[in-house]
């Protein structure tokens, strides 16, 4: 009798162990559940606790801007010690980073403080996801005042305040004047025609014209496609579909200038074409001026005194100017709405914090990165690299600006362009089949 | 059974339950739900019916993937994984320097795929590889490429950079051949078989069970391939190198989530219907 008490208490027992074992996993998963929808965030509503917030960011690691965005962090955070604190979430690449925020948006988990590349096509997803924080109530008079109102209202939306633009992304085609010089060139190409025996003289010459690749998004690669579109179509040809004419007539240029590109472009990714240019074995790359900090790392002051700023040749006949520069929005930045409103003020006063004019100008003469939003006054004593000079005085000279293909079309056409771009180098596509499945994954 | 027995049962069984209902049966659940969907992921959802399976028909990469899925999985069935049974039987036979080997083979497996596809960049390089520098110094010259770049090149090559590291499977045959009686291998040694023979008569009709796990880990794996095609060709050129789970992250990324769905919906179904199949086939043969 005692033993079948005591059975029938193991059981007992036992079951309750298993009644225990489910409630308390379900439990840790509503725990698990709640912390996993936060995980893009940080803590601290408490009373009595800083306000901790995420901001994500790729301007990290090696990064020309990285040192100069962190001392930023720390200065907000040491402005508002023991009220609010910003944690910076490292992602290391651009190209990821973007790929993250645009799942963190789709899955409603985004960061408090976070940027995204502008583009007409792209940010209206984040500006109608409603899932924003409007800034707008946030912008007092001072932060008004030390805005470009102009550029401030692509960041405008349904009466919203939604992003603030922050860098003006300038692409120059960068050239090495050393070795120009040692091929007999004297200037700069002023036409497509001067662009391709320029090209030929440097093949006899044992260098490569061009560094660029069709890996990753093929930047350099688009950016050149951007130049030859928009000086053969003119400035606004990116903003009336893929249906013109010019965007042929590029692929056709685009395909022949390939032919003075390393032999493994196909394919190549960034690090490994951008690494011809800076060992001198290519003599010209499309790209910005987050670029002058590589140029100083990889080859100190010597290799970026050999530096020019190209600007786009002009095509025969073409509507586009000689002298043009890619000039347009870049980053901008926003936050994600909040339900607290400490954390929403504090995520704001980050932004402004980021934006101010002092900030701002910091990091142009650190990364030579020009911040288009916000008005900040350069001196004659001020410490700026003379590559970012020669941008800054092109620009001013620039007859025309363009925009840039990627900045211009959806994210089905920025996945396509590489795997297009590869097939018309290799031959398997026309220009024409070429332009057709960037308009198919436009169509998508 | 008895009712408090049938409720024991019943209560122990909830956990697992409720963590394969949460990580398998809602996800599933919902990617079928979504893949008869237009969305992209931020406004609200769109029934559309079958347009994203009769879009399948008509996607020429969702092709190009499946059959280089397919194409891999072929080669870890009739390469990789016998390659590892040769392998296997060779250090099992407790070679000089076996232990040093079998390390040696199986290091591949600790090291990050990241790392990994750097190394293989460097080898495939068309300018400065390591491969094409080893073809010029025997004199073929004529030979180099660029590896990775290349339309005939690209997919062998991708193939190639992960078919050697074999060490995973390995190890699993090895720990199946210790578990042989060496009595079996005595008898045979008595009856004048050689070496190879008793490998062909013994070892391998014993290796059955293990060579059917190592075919559905080697299955799935494959159907879950993303690292090493996204990090050295991206799919390129012209999606030569595309496979099935980097089609479907291209699509996430192009806010297709809807179509992308239905991609992933594919992919259970080929993985499942491997997954029968590998069963029927080592069932049959079973006695």
């Amino acid at each position: 009798m005692k033993v079948n008490m005591k059975v029938k208490s193991k059981k007992r027992s036992l079951l309750l162990l298993a009644v225990v074992c489910a409630v308390s996993l379900v439990l840790q998963g509503c725990v698990s559940g709640e912390s996993s929808g936060r995980s893009e965030t940080g803590g601290g509503e408490a009373a009595g606790r800083p306000v901790e917030l995420v901001f994500s960011t790729h301007w990290v690691g090696e990064d020309g801007k990285a040192g100069v965005v962190q001392k930023i962090v720390d200065d907000f955070n040491a402005q508002h010690e023991g009220k609010a604190k910003v944690r910076i979430d490292s992602i290391p690449d651009d190209d990821i980073y973007q790929d993250k925020m645009k799942t963190n948006l789709a899955t409603d988990s985004l960061p408090d403080i976070f940027t995204f590349y502008y583009n007409p096509v792209e940010s209206q997803r984040y500006y109608s996801s409603g899932k924003l924080l409007d800034l707008k109530p946030y912008m007092n008079d001072s932060w008004a005042q030390n805005m470009n109102e102009d550029v401030l209202s692509i960041g405008r939306f349904d009466d919203q305040l939604l992003a603030i633009p922050l860098d003006q992304m300038i692409t120059p085609i960068f050239y090495n004047k050393s070795l120009f010089e040692a091929a007999g060139i004297d200037t700069f190409p002023q036409t497509w025609d001067d662009m391709i025996e320029a090209a030929e003289a440097l093949k006899q010459n044992g260098v490569y014209a061009f560094a660029m690749g069709t890996g990753e998004n093929a930047w350099s690669a688009m950016l050149l496609y951007s130049y030859i579109v928009s000086s053969i179509g003119g400035p606004d040809v990116m903003r009336n579909g893929l249906d013109d004419p010019a965007y042929v007539q590029a692929a056709e240029l685009l395909r022949q200038l390939f032919a003075y590109a390393p032999k493994d472009a196909i394919g190549a990714t960034y690090q490994q074409y951008a690494s011809h240019y800076l060992n001198e074995k290519a003599a010209m790359i499309v790209n910005g001026p987050w670029m002058i900090s590589e140029f100083m790392e990889k080859g100190g002051e010597a290799l970026a005194a050999k530096m020019g700023v190209g600007t786009s040749p002009a095509a025969q006949n073409g509507k586009g100017k000689q002298g043009a520069l890619i000039s347009g929005v870049g980053w901008t930045m926003a936050a994600k709405k909040q339900e607290d409103e400490k954390r929403a003020e504090y995520a704001a006063k980050f932004i402004e914090f980021f934006t101010h004019p002092g900030n701002a100008k910091q990091i142009f003469l650190e990364s030579g990165e020009i911040f288009e939003s916000t008005n900040y006054s350069i001196e004659d004593g001020d410490p700026i690299d003379p590559i970012s000079q020669e941008i800054l005085k092109k620009l001013n000279e620039a007859p025309q600006t363009f925009d840039y293909f990627e900045g211009m079309t959806s994210s089905a056409v920025k996945i396509e362009f590489p795997a297009a771009l590869s097939g018309l180098v290799l031959g398997e596509y026309t220009p024409e089949q070429f332009v057709d499945m960037l308009k198919k994954a436009n169509s998508e | 059974m008895k009712n408090h027995h049938r409720l024991g049962v019943a209560l122990f069984l909830i956990p697992a339950m409720a963590v394969f209902a949460v990580y398998f049966i809602y996800p599933v659940g919902f990617l079928v739900y979504t893949s008869v969907m237009k969305w992209d992921s931020i406004t609200p959802m769109e029934f559309v019916g079958l347009d994203n399976y009769r879009r399948l028909l008509g996607d020429g990469v969702f092709h190009k993937s499946l059959l280089n899925t397919l194409a891999w999985g072929a080669a870890a069935v009739f390469l990789h994984i016998p390659m590892a049974i040769v392998v296997a039987m060779i250090l099992s036979r407790k070679i000089a320097g076996w232990k040093f080997f079998r390390t040696v083979f199986f290091i591949p497996n600790l090291i990050s795929t990241l790392a990994l596809a750097m190394l293989w960049q460097f080898i495939y390089n068309g300018e400065f590889g390591l491969l094409n520098e080893l073809l010029r110094s025997v004199g073929l010259g004529a030979w180099q490429r660029n590896w990775l770049g290349e339309m005939h090149t690209a997919f062998p090559a991708l193939i190639g950079q992960w078919i050697f590291y074999i060490g995973f499977f390995m190890v699993i045959f090895m720990s199946f051949i210790s578990t042989i009686d060496p009595a079996l291998y005595e008898s045979a040694q008595i009856d004048g078989a050689t070496g190879l023979k008793q490998e062909w008569h013994i070892t391998l009709p014993l290796l059955k069970p293990a060579v059917s796990i190592a075919v559905l880990l080697a299955l799935t794996d494959t159907l879950k391939n993303f690292e090493a095609p996204f990090l050295l060709t991206n799919g390129g050129p012209v999606n030569q190198t595309m496979v099935l789970s980097l089609h479907i992250y291209n699509k996430m990324n192009a806010y297709q989530y809807g179509y992308a769905n239905t991609l992933a919906v594919m992919l259970i179904a080929i993985g499942a219907v491997m997954v029968l199949l590998v069963r029927l086939l080592f069932r049959e043969k079973d006695v």
